[in-house]
């Protein structure tokens, strides 16, 4: 599957432009982790384990996408956008949409 | 009594917060750096509407960074007071910087020239107070087409 988040597709036209897809996840964070999280909270730095676990979670939705889109029958998704939003402490969904299309190369 | 050994706590936390915080910034900074110029080459564009008659791919990155007890302290005095919170600033400035690198870290690794349409986002994911994330993410390009879409399938 490719993805832009461009407007167009480089190298390819777009033939077929198919509907809206989307997918998400929400997750909350772990507690031993957190233990952690609180120690570098005095020294400062990054807090590696969040970074991880943030960045699985957007690899889930984003395979969430992909499958809706190959469920329509593109081949690519055009003009991704990623959105996060706090629903409760400690919990985040996150969000990825685009546009799934049936492209060529040129 | 109880209240003097909390002061020393705070006092104490005061300035391991200061020391490891701004040996970790100055660490930090020293990095970027040099991340930054070992990938300069790799050219980064924002406009929408820009595109090329090679191939591309989504490339996305982010990090969390915590503050320092140091800076929650002069950050808690500032918000009392009002104006700009120079600790936070820096915070921010980091992430984001950091952010970028990665982006390209991951480009230049798959074999891109450059990224287009780069996004940063500071969401809030709810973690705790004083931590921030900086998302980034854009379309990287490949210098020439590619033969088959990336990244290659593992079957």
């Amino acid at each position: 599957m490719q993805l832009s988040n461009l407007e167009s597709l480089a190298g390819h036209r777009i033939v077929q432009q198919l509907d809206v897809v989307y997918g998400s996840t929400v997750r909350s964070k772990h507690v031993g982790k957190d233990l952690f999280a609180g120690l570098k909270n005095i020294v400062g730095g990054e807090l590696t384990a969040y970074t991880e676990l943030l960045e699985e979670s957007r690899q889930e939705a984003l395979n969430r996408m992909i499958e809706k889109a190959q469920a329509l029958g593109a081949n690519a998704v055009v003009g991704i956008r990623f959105s996060t939003s706090s629903i409760a402490a400690g919990a985040a969904e996150l969000f990825v949409y685009g546009t799934a299309v049936i492209a060529e190369p040129l | 009594m109880e209240l003097l050994i909390k002061l020393g706590i705070s006092l104490l936390l005061f300035v391991v917060g200061w020391g490891f915080g701004r040996h970790n910034e100055r660490k930090h900074w020293a990095q970027l750096t040099l991340d930054e110029a070992a990938f300069a080459h790799i050219r980064i564009d924002n406009r929408r509407f820009e595109t090329r008659d090679t191939h591309g791919q989504l490339v996305v990155a982010s990090v969390v960074i915590a503050q320092d007890y140091f800076k929650w302290v002069l950050a808690s005095v500032r918000n009392f007071f009002g104006g700009r919170i120079t600790v936070y600033e820096t915070l921010l400035d980091r992430a984001r910087r950091e952010a970028v690198v990665r982006l390209k870290k991951q480009a230049a690794a798959a074999g891109a020239v450059e990224i287009l349409g780069l996004r940063i986002e500071t969401p809030e994911v709810g973690t705790d107070k004083g931590s921030v994330e900086v998302l980034a993410y854009g379309t990287m390009i490949f210098a020439e087409k590619l033969e088959r879409p990336w990244p290659p399938r593992v079957d």
